[in-house]
């Protein structure tokens, strides 16, 4: 434990372990781990060759500082947990040019498990789940060959030993996985910045929702207990706008969350109703997306008299929440004087001819009803264009887009639609969030991705409460009915900032398949092991020893702990029972399973020397190469051969027994 | 306080593992415990736990669990890495008082597994860390500082481990049957007296040199029988005569008597002087302590047997127990 210098073997594998480890934060952060890497590992195999010397304080010093400066001119926030990863990292790669003696070897290796959970904070996918076991691997790996003698020793067989202790270790680690009680967070730890996350914004105005469709990044995950609803009803309701300035839709100020969900909805026991689990992957907003119509949610989330439901904190990480909606519920909250003129408000003076066009249309119509009717007709027979790709529009926005330009994309149609319904008097607002999904057919789950955001408007009706219509649904049915993926893949801004996405390839049969499976496998792992806390930790736990008790999770504990210890032992003792054969031994055995082919064994108790008698009479055509061969086996194992005589031999036996064919 | 624990300890080490020419270690004799590196292990995995609570992050926690799991599994396998585990005591070397004594130990196992970076050391002592492959009986030499003159038992002998992960430390104190005889440390403060005869102490003879001794040659008829090698007749090696420069023999002797006045250490102490560098002038000398002679001699064998009278003077065999 002194300080002794670290074997060469040893430093094979540390550095190994330590490329493998810092592969992801490269990834995320080249521009310092990359050229730092590249220094530290360039001096340390200068060092090897025995070409540099190892660092002076005063460059380690120097060393330091610069990195503090650079993480610090990289992100302004000093102690945001972007910054304090780099900061760990910058020391994990030093302590490679200072490694000495085996106290620093054992800095470093803490140093690595940090660097390991750092990733782990920013991914948790399947492929960080196997970064995690192949860096402990490593890791272990380094330490077990530092701490191995060093004679007869291969390369590879610390890594042996460390696999195998990984796997004699997997058992308890999945039992204290099942049982450990995951309570809340003890104190609030920074957070990953989302700011590379492209997501809904709180507010509307033309191009908004379009930016999205350019992202294939996840926005959720769905899972419902039963079959999924059919696609026309996978509105998820996110934000509702109702105030206007003219362009931009933002959210009222003034609402009020309700306790109880259902108390907003007209008579729910004649509705489907759809319980399901959404994993909601980390947004920094407040926004939940539930499937319109939501009664039941999480103890989290607050339900607002607009139908909107919020997160209480901002979504910082993938959370999964059980809920429950029933999609065709009337939504039949009462209007107060001051709402029914909030929602009926718009800019004075502008858009002439979209007022004049709501005359028009008021006129040609016998109730509200029949009115929106005109307006989606209009919107349908009149040659206006789904597109992802509109022109710029003029001071009248509304006018220019309604009689001039005529191509847009959902916010157009949604905001061109309110701004009709409320010219007439009709409380109308706009609601975004996604409409669609993709449904995974082996897990039965949907995906919804950015590019499935969404635009549509609700209108307060007496006696009905508010009614969705979805103007966009007049101009390109098939956005509804088949997805956004499939009505825009020819859209030269679909995907625009994905370009390597896989669902640009989704018309190639197999890739789509394989890209489903992948992605059932992940959605598999995020619902069953990413969000496993609370709810379904006890319901694991029941289904797994019937009632849960302290009790019982001490004898499952201690039963693991005895069984898996059983099997190390096991593993052990049964592994050196079997002889250990020498070389010669094992060349010998070759020979004699080339003779049982042809139907002659050695019997146990039997001398080489009287079974190559019996040989040679029952192969006589083959009696110089049988004597030869036992000869030299004899003499391999009994005689008093000097090293380089034994080698030698050896060979010329390996290469005999080798050469013998027996026909 | 702690003198009494440690003697109550010893007790019970001396119990629970018996001094022997032999021992196996078995369960009662292995203890287990953290290393110190082990202790800033599970201070990492709670940090790293602290890190899952706080970001409720489910990998991490597996992070976590893994590594406490591997540390669980590490206890099993830093056991076997010491259990069936046999040391025998081998040689040993004789030393003089404050030098190394050399032991040999022989570790091998009957389980035939492979034992990986023992060390085994005395309190105090340089450590020596061994393999031990296929269980095939190895050699290690160990050393302990010595004291004083006499017998020399090393005491316990701390064998540990800390493999594979070094964040458990595996130990057993054995007692092996060992038992060195020291010699006085050699002190050179008297001048060595030239030419004492024998019983002749205290006159005044012409000194003789000790060039006069020539050496060895093989036995030729006619030789005297006063210069046969005798020891080496009695060894049943060829005979041989002794040559001198001179005619003569002289023989010297170092006698007790001519160090009258000093302490009995001082005493012995300065007779191994006088032994070591009659023997490097290949002289022939005798020894004389109260109740003790030894003929005069000369050569290696001769020199271990007076510095074995000089250490064991006084010592009776019971005395080290």
């Amino acid at each position: 434990m002194r300080s002794d210098r670290i074997p060469r073997l040893v430093f094979i594998w540390i550095l190994i372990s330590q490329a493998f480890l810092l592969f992801p934060h490269i990834l995320r952060t080249p521009q310092l781990v990359l050229p730092l890497y590249v220094f530290c590992l360039t001096w340390r195999l200068m060092i090897f060759k025995g070409r540099w010397r190892y660092p002076s304080g005063l460059v380690k010093a120097f060393l330091v500082l610069a990195s503090l400066v650079f993480i610090v001119s990289l992100d302004q926030r000093v102690l945001s947990i972007e910054s304090m990863v780099l900061l760990l990292i910058t020391a994990f790669q030093l302590k490679l040019i200072e490694m000495q003696d085996r106290r620093d070897l054992l800095i470093s290796v803490y140093l690595a498990y940090f660097v390991i959970a750092t990733e782990l904070i920013f991914n948790q996918g399947l492929l960080s789940a196997i970064y995690m076991v192949i860096s402990v691997l490593l890791v272990s790996t380094g330490l077990i060959a530092a701490h191995m003698g060093l004679t007869r020793l291969s390369f590879f067989h610390p890594l042996k030993v460390s696999a195998r202790l990984m796997l004699f270790s997997v058992p308890i680690m999945l039992v204290a996985f099942l049982v450990f009680p995951r309570i809340g967070p003890l104190w609030t730890l920074p957070s990953p910045a989302q700011s590379g996350k492209t997501g809904m914004s709180s507010s509307l105005s033309p191009g908004s929702i379009s930016n999205l469709a350019e992202s294939d990044e996840l926005a959720f995950r769905v899972q419902f207990a039963g079959s999924p609803p059919p696609m026309q009803q996978l509105y998820w309701r996110g934000l509702v706008l109702s105030a206007f300035d003219g362009n931009t839709w933002t959210v009222a100020d003034q609402q009020r969350f309700v306790d109880d969900g259902r108390a907003l909805y007209g008579d729910l026991t004649e509705q489907t109703s759809y319980d399901y689990q959404m994993i909601m992957e980390a947004n920094d907003r407040h926004w939940m997306f539930p499937l319109d119509g939501i009664t039941q949610f999480d103890a989290h989330a607050r339900l607002f008299d607009d139908y909107s439901l919020r997160h209480i904190g901002k979504i910082q990480q993938r959370e999964a929440w059980q809920m429950r909606s029933s999609p065709q519920a009337k939504k039949t909250v009462r209007l107060s004087v001051q709402q029914q003129r909030f929602n009926t408000a718009l800019p004075a003076g502008k858009n002439p001819k979209t007022h004049a066009l709501a005359q028009q249309l008021w006129q040609q119509s016998d109730s509200a009803e029949d009115y929106l009717q005109q307006i989606l007709l209009y919107f349908n027979q009149q040659p206006f264009v789904y597109t992802l790709t509109p022109p710029l529009l003029g001071q009248h926005a509304n006018d220019d887009f309604l009689f001039n330009t005529r191509r847009g994309f959902c916010e157009h149609y949604a905001n061109a639609f309110v701004i009709l319904a409320r010219a007439q008097g009709l409380p109308s607002r706009i609601v975004v969030g996604y409409q669609g999904g993709d449904v995974n057919p082996y897990e039965q789950h949907v995906s919804v991705r950015q590019l499935d955001a969404h635009a549509w408007a609700e209108v307060w009706l007496e006696g009905q409460g508010w009614v969705r219509f979805d103007p966009t649904y007049a101009v390109a049915p098939e956005r509804i009915e088949r997805g956004s993926q499939d009505t825009l893949r020819e859209d030269p801004r679909f995907l625009a900032q994905s370009p390597l996405s896989a669902v640009k390839l989704a018309n190639v049969a197999w890739l789509k398949n394989l890209q489903y499976r992948i992605d059932g496998l992940n959605f598999l792992w995020h619902s069953k092991v990413l969000s496993y806390q609370g709810a379904q930790q006890q319901n694991v736990l029941a289904a797994l020893m019937g009632k849960v008790s302290l009790l019982r999770i001490a004898i499952l504990i201690i039963s693991v702990l005895l069984v898996s210890s059983l099997l190390v032992f096991a593993v052990y003792y049964l592994q050196h029972t079997k002889p250990v054969l020498s070389a010669s031994e094992k060349i010998y055995q070759r020979f004699l399973k080339k003779l049982k082919q042809k139907g002659l064994s050695k019997e146990s108790n039997q001398g080489a020397q009287d079974f190559a008698v019996i040989a040679m009479q029952g192969f006589p055509q083959y009696a110089d190469e049988i004597d030869t061969i036992s000869q030299q086996y004899i003499q391999l194992r009994y005689a008093k051969l000097s090293e380089q005589r034994h080698q030698r031999l050896l060979e010329q036996f390996r290469a005999n027994v080798k050469q013998l064919k027996i026909r | 306080m702690t003198a009494f624990f440690q003697r109550q300890f010893q007790r019970w080490l001396d119990k629970r593992i018996p001094r022997n020419n032999s021992i196996n270690l078995s369960q009662r004799r292995i203890f287990i415990f953290p290393s110190r590196q082990g202790f800033y292990f599970i201070g990492v995995i709670l940090l790293l736990l602290i890190a899952a609570i706080n970001y409720q992050n489910n990998l991490i926690y597996l992070l976590v669990f893994f590594l406490l799991s591997m540390m669980n599994t590490a206890i099993l396998l830093t056991y076997l890495n010491l259990s069936g585990l046999s040391l025998q005591a081998g040689k040993h070397s004789t030393a003089f008082a404050g030098d190394y004594v050399e032991f040999d130990i022989l570790l091998s196992s009957k389980s035939g597994r492979s034992y990986q970076q023992i060390h085994l050391f005395w309190p105090d002592n340089p450590r020596q860390t061994v393999d031990v492959i296929d269980g095939q009986q190895t050699k290690v030499a160990l050393f302990c500082k010595s004291e004083k003159r006499g017998y020399f038992r090393p005491g316990r002998l701390l064998l540990e481990t800390y493999y594979p992960l070094g964040f458990l430390r595996c130990w057993s104190w054995i007692d092996l049957d060992f038992q060195a005889v020291v010699y006085p440390k050699p002190l050179s403060i008297a001048h060595l007296p030239t030419g004492v005869q024998a019983g002749e102490e205290g006159e005044d003879k012409p000194s003789l040199t000790a060039d006069d001794f020539y050496g060895f040659r093989a036995y030729q008829a006619g030789d005297s029988m006063r210069h046969i090698h005798w020891p080496s007749v009695a060894k049943a090696q060829p005979m041989q005569s002794k040559v001198f420069a001179s005619k003569e023999e002289q023989s010297r002797w170092l006698d007790w008597q001519q160090l009258a006045g000093y302490s009995t250490e001082h005493r012995l102490s300065i007779l191994a002087a006088w032994a070591l560098s009659l023997e490097k002038e290949k002289a022939q000398w005798g020894l004389r302590l109260p109740g003790i002679e030894i003929a005069p001699d000369s050569g290696e064998r001769h020199k271990h047997k007076v510095l074995r009278e000089l250490a064991l003077y006084g010592i009776s065999e019971r005395a080290v127990e």
